[in-house]
């Protein structure tokens, strides 16, 4: 594509108009709803839905709730980020291979079904560690607490943090510590005075990136907050809209807005840091390996915390859900609990009408979601690297933007856009949701792969005389199809989980998966819960490891490239 | 303060098996001269510099600095001195400059380390930047510097807290090819001038000719030559060094016979007069090498080892031709430098003489 072409200043116009109205179609829709007359539909101009909500008492304590829930796990997500991407990149850590699984571990395991584990093994009633502790007399442990809220929701977000980590002490370059050294200043001097300095934008972007999503979050806070009634943001709007005789789409639409103005400064903010935090790459030409540091006997004793964080994080959940699929009520395991043991769950799961729809749904909308969001994003992240004019200047700005809007709230958002449409009500707008809200997460990896690509392959091929569409068919489509691919992995893992958006725009006869896990969640069915939980892990699972397993394949057989 | 090496031996292991990076390399590096070690990447000269810092232990030998032993690994009595507490100066190859410091900053730091009072670092540092003439960039984020601006805090950093040895890794190695050249003069007068024990480690010849007292030649892990930079240049010993070098022909042969100072070598180009090696005998074979530049083209030049050749190619480089010419019935090809001035083409017919002297003999 040649800049000036009228052929490209079309297309990329059109992508602008698709990507724009997905992305700030509903965040207008949001404004637009939140000063109008009526509960669903827009009506006169009013402020009556700003002093209503902003007026509620209940707010402050909210806000309060949301600062230290988002702040906390942010926190304890960068902390933990930055001890194990220490260990594992300068350390002789053993059990490493959990420290490479960490980053898609994530994937496999739904936010959901994780805080509904620990939900399990931690509330304050019939909990079953809380029952082994009591048992014990050693008091028990309450998971429906900001505390705990806060714990679970930064051992999710931990991946996150440590891809921000990883990528900045990756890139450097380890003569800045050795320099150090040689001047004269221990190896402990050297992590204050050198490395912690020098990640310092790193860790500041990975505690805002924790941040912008644990704001957005509504898995753990609705699991775990809302039987406690600790609200924070995204439960109070579940909250309005749907508690009560008729769902206040207004009031909801006022307080999104201000959630909406905070994640865009947060995005901006994060930008500015990875930005910085690039000025500080220096990576050695000379490939030498990074000089291990010996942890002598502290060596053994961390590993275990590595291999105990693995357990937490990707085997006990696992373990906690199937224990409690085959049970009938939750006890600790033994003997009772073996004779006991039943098929009852997974039978009523596997027959009933409505978890099959829900199952057939999701399924749906994964495979058709991430198959249309993956087209869009390849084109779209093509123009962004490619084509440097001020229309795909626009471009990125808008999926970055996006980047940083809650489910929840854009959920809201195309409420407002649907209603009085046909598409309300209907998969195609659940669909449209998807595609819109995670639109940039399949960008982003998408837009690194095209940038890795030699514009040179390309030349030649025009060079050669083949046209725009033979070349991105011949040439950067094969080249690109690993990243394309786990991009619609992503996707449809993505979708086969998705929460917040469904939350708001699911109805009778479009019911989805994780809306039935988490209607029986507030009915604490946790047979059911478990059993549907453990297929949204199996689907994401196979899918997140087919995907890798694909794109392994197809690295062995492509060529070099660069 | 010199460095002494003695039967120092390392081997990596990794997931392909062991690599053996120094096999038991003895070697004394003089004080207050600047030292090279030479070779191709991968011959163990970045790794033994290393293991001299103390960012790499060997696996056995001992390694001190004068009388005090920094590193010993014989027997029971291990000693390991950390790399902070060995009071040398070493430049990086990729300089190393921290980012988030200013220039002032980071020259300022192995002074802080040694707890040196404010005032005095300050004048310290400012001497030091002032004799790599830096003067005037102490506030100036050293991220905001040139490569070539970088090198030179680098090298002001290692030479602030005066220490007795210096260590370079590489330095030049990052600089484009004019300031390179530069680089290396203005670093020769510094170090002759500072008396240091400086030992520098390169794959450029150039810059190992040029900048030291002492070429160390090394290759596989272990030393294969080391002299002055003449004698390593004119006198070699092993065909490795020759060949390392650069800009050699060979000529596979045997030794005719020896007449007064000279000696009778029969080549595929012919006989040749070559230096004189009594205690190589008759019938002996020999490899005889020849610089391009010892050989002349034309009338002129010497009367012995004249040979007749014609140009098969032709590569103009500024400064001079390289030519390559076919010689004799055998068509041996010699790679001749002809003065940029020389009216030559390609398939001309060529008188060439070789210089006696020239004429280098290895057994």
């Amino acid at each position: 594509m040649r800049s000036g072409n009228w052929r490209t200043s079309v297309s990329v116009g059109v992508l602008i108009l698709i990507v724009g109205g997905l992305t700030l179609g509903p965040a207008l829709m949001l404004l637009v709803g939140s000063f109008s007359q009526g509960l669903g539909a827009v009506g006169a101009f009013t402020l009556d839905k700003y002093a209503r909500v902003y007026g509620d008492p209940r707010l402050t304590q909210v806000l309060s709730n949301t600062a230290i829930f988002a702040l906390g796990s942010a926190i304890l997500a960068t902390g933990l980020a930055l001890t194990l991407a220490y260990l594992n990149f300068r350390t002789d850590i053993p059990f490493r291979s959990i420290l490479h699984m960490l980053p898609i571990v994530s994937m496999m395991i739904p936010h959901l079904a994780f805080a509904a584990s620990w939900a399990l093994l931690l509330n304050p009633n019939n909990g079953m560690l809380n029952l082994l502790l009591r048992q014990l007399g050693l008091g028990s442990i309450n998971v429906y607490s900001l505390p705990g809220m806060v714990f679970i929701e930064g051992l999710l977000d931990l991946p996150v943090a440590y891809l921000v980590i990883v990528a900045a002490m990756a890139s450097f370059d380890v003569s800045l510590e050795e320099a150090s050294w040689v001047s004269g200043r221990s190896r402990s001097a050297t992590w204050w005075r050198i490395v912690l300095p020098m990640l310092r934008p790193a860790i500041l972007a990975a505690i805002t990136l924790v941040m912008i999503r644990s704001l957005s979050a509504f898995a753990v806070p609705s699991v775990l907050g809302l039987p406690g009634r600790v609200e924070v943001l995204t439960t109070f709007i579940y909250r309005l809209i749907s508690v009560g005789f008729v769902p206040d789409y207004g009031r909801a639409a006022a307080v999104g807005i201000s959630v909406l103005g905070v994640a865009i400064v947060l995005v901006y903010l994060y930008r500015y840091l990875t930005a910085r935090s690039e000025q500080f790459v220096t990576i050695s030409g000379k490939g030498y390996r990074p000089t291990v540091t010996s942890l002598g006997r502290w060596r053994w004793p961390l590993g275990f915390v590595v291999l105990l964080l693995g357990i937490v994080l990707i085997a006990l959940p696992v373990l906690v859900l199937a224990y409690t699929s085959f049970i009938p009520y939750i006890m600790v395991p033994g003997a009772e609990a073996f004779r006991q043991l039943t098929l009852r769950h997974w039978e009523h799961v596997l027959s009933d009408p409505l978890s099959l729809r829900a199952l057939r749904n999701s399924v749906l909308l994964a495979l058709g979601g991430a198959t249309a969001g993956i087209v869009l994003s390849t084109f779209a992240s093509y123009v962004i690297v490619r084509v440097r004019t001020r229309g795909s200047a626009v471009l990125e700005t808008l999926t970055f933007l996006s980047y940083s809007f809650p489910g929840l709230i854009i959920g809201v958002g195309f409420m407002w856009l649907f209603a009085r449409t046909d598409l309300y009500g209907t998969l195609w707008s659940l669909l449209i949701g998807y595609v819109a809200t995670y639109l940039p997460y399949a960008i982003r990896p998408l837009t690194s792969t095209f940038i890795q690509l030699s514009k040179d392959l390309e030349d030649a091929s025009a060079v050669s005389g083949a046209s725009w569409l033979r070349t991105f068919r011949r040439v950067v489509l094969p080249l690109t199809l690993p990243g394309i691919l786990s991009g619609w992995t992503l996707m449809v893992v993505m979708f086969v989980r998705e929460l917040d958006v469904s939350t708001v725009l699911a109805r009778p006869g479009t019911e989805v998966l994780s809306v039935q896990v988490f209607r029986a969640v507030s009915d604490a069915l946790w047979g059911r819960v478990a059993a549907l939980g453990i297929i949204m892990i199996a689907i994401s699972t196979t899918l997140v490891l087919l995907g890798n397993l694909v794109a392994a394949r197809f690295n062995r057989l492509g060529p070099a490239r660069r | 303060m010199d460095i002494r090496i003695r039967s120092v031996r390392k081997t990596f292991r990794s997931a392909d098996g062991e690599v053996a990076a120094l096999r038991d390399v003895n070697l004394t590096v003089p004080a207050n001269r600047v030292t090279t070690l030479l070779g191709p990447s991968g011959c163990g000269k970045t790794t033994l510099l290393r293991c001299i810092a103390g960012l790499e232990t060997p696996d056995s030998g001992e390694i001190a600095f004068g009388d005090r032993v920094v590193w010993s690994g014989n027997g029971a009595a291990r000693t390991f001195v950390p790399p902070d507490q060995r009071g040398i100066g070493m430049v990086f190859q990729t300089y190393a400059i921290w980012p988030h410091m200013t220039v002032f900053e980071n020259v300022a730091y192995p002074l802080e380390a040694r707890r040196v009072p404010r005032e005095e670092i300050q004048r310290r540092v400012l001497r030091a930047l002032e004799f790599v003439q830096l003067k005037g960039f102490e506030r100036r984020p050293a991220t905001a510097l040139s490569g070539g601006q970088q090198q030179r805090v680098a090298l002001a950093r290692a030479l602030v807290s005066e220490p007795k040895i210096i260590l370079f890794d590489e330095p030049l190695s990052n600089l484009d090819a004019k300031l390179r050249e530069e680089t290396r003069r203005d670093l020769r007068q510094l170090l002759t001038q500072l008396g240091l024990t400086a030992l520098y480690v390169t794959h450029d010849r150039h810059e190992a000719l040029a900048l030291s007292d002492l070429v160390v030649v090394m290759e596989d892990g272990a030393i294969v030559e080391s002299g002055s930079p003449k004698d390593i240049y004119f006198r070699p010993k092993s065909r490795f060094v020759v060949e390392f070098l650069g800009g050699t022909n060979f000529l596979e042969g045997t030794v005719a016979g020896h007449e007064g100072a000279w000696t009778r070598v029969r080549t595929p180009v012919g006989e040749l007069k070559c230096e004189g090696r009594t205690d190589l005998a008759a019938g002996q074979a020999v490899t005889v090498y020849v610089r391009n530049d010892a050989i002349s083209a034309g009338a002129g030049g010497p009367q012995a080892n004249r040979l007749r050749g014609r140009v098969r190619s032709l590569l103009f480089l500024g400064e001079h031709y390289d030519a390559e010419v076919v010689v004799g019935p055998t068509e041996t090809i010699l790679t001749v430098r002809l003065s940029a001035g020389a009216d030559v083409h390609e398939g001309q017919e060529l008188e060439l003489a070789i210089e006696p002297a020239g004429c280098r003999l290895l057994e």
